[in-house]
């Protein structure tokens, strides 16, 4: 139970970090082909 | 006989600048009829292709494909005007999933390739495809497999963009679109690649 309150309280953080990491992801795309933004 | 060219801003005329694909027609001595659209994506390309050869079933000698960047999600509107959303753009904010956004790319690419190549090949109509922009995900799928079988395909693993890059070969540091030094190589090298294939 303690664990799953821990988990539901992270999801924002996790979220985030989803957020951050696709993007970062994203961007790797983007310095090899600049067009997925255009 | 004619050429139909179908793809992005990659076989569009830029200012003086002429693609690849009308150099080639230029070559083989045959009109073109270029239906690329810039900024478009592959669901344009699949549409356009096919609405080009169902309308006109023996016109066309030769179809030249070249794949756009599968992150464009194409839409109209109206039934001649087309768009597109840029993925990369907005799938940060789209979903709360862990997305996979290279494999996802992938996955909605490389169906659009072998399904174009059987239709063009179930109405025995010659083509050839190239990535314009950066399509290919390395893989081990049955579908990689696939797709690296495609005899029409020129190397499904680069493309034009990386290509244009390597050698700076562009328009100007604001501008990575092909130069008419690029456009003129990628004409030669596919007309090799053509004449290699349906000698």
């Amino acid at each position: 139970m303690v664990s799953k309150i821990i988990y539901w309280l992270s999801t924002p953080w996790r979220r985030y970090q989803q957020r951050r990491a696709l993007a970062r992801r994203i961007e790797e795309l983007r310095k090899r082909d600049p067009f997925i933004y255009k | 006989m004619t050429i139909l060219a179908v793809g992005c801003s990659f076989l569009c005329d830029r200012s003086e600048v002429r693609p690849q694909c009308a150099v080639m027609a230029e070559r083989l001595d045959q009109p073109l009829d270029n239906r690329s659209i810039p900024g478009n994506g592959n669901t344009h390309i699949l549409y356009n292709t096919m609405t080009a050869i169902i309308e006109n079933p023996n016109k066309y000698s030769l179809v030249l494909i070249g794949w756009s960047n599968p992150g464009r999600w194409d839409f109209v509107t109206a039934p001649h005007k087309w768009f597109a959303l840029k993925m990369g753009n907005v799938i940060g904010t789209a979903t709360d999933k862990k997305i996979n956004f290279e494999l996802t790319l992938f996955k909605h690419w490389a169906p659009q390739v072998l399904l174009l190549s059987s239709w063009l090949r179930s109405r025995n109509i010659p083509f050839i495809m190239w990535n314009s922009l950066e399509c290919w995900l390395e893989g081990e799928s049955t579908l990689h497999k696939e797709i690296l079988s495609i005899p029409e395909f020129y190397k499904p693993k680069i493309n034009h963009i990386a290509d244009l890059r390597e050698r700076e070969q562009w328009i100007s540091n604001d501008d990575h679109h092909p130069n008419q030094q690029s456009h003129d190589l990628w004409a030669q090298e596919l007309l090799d690649f053509n004449r290699t294939l349906y000698k």
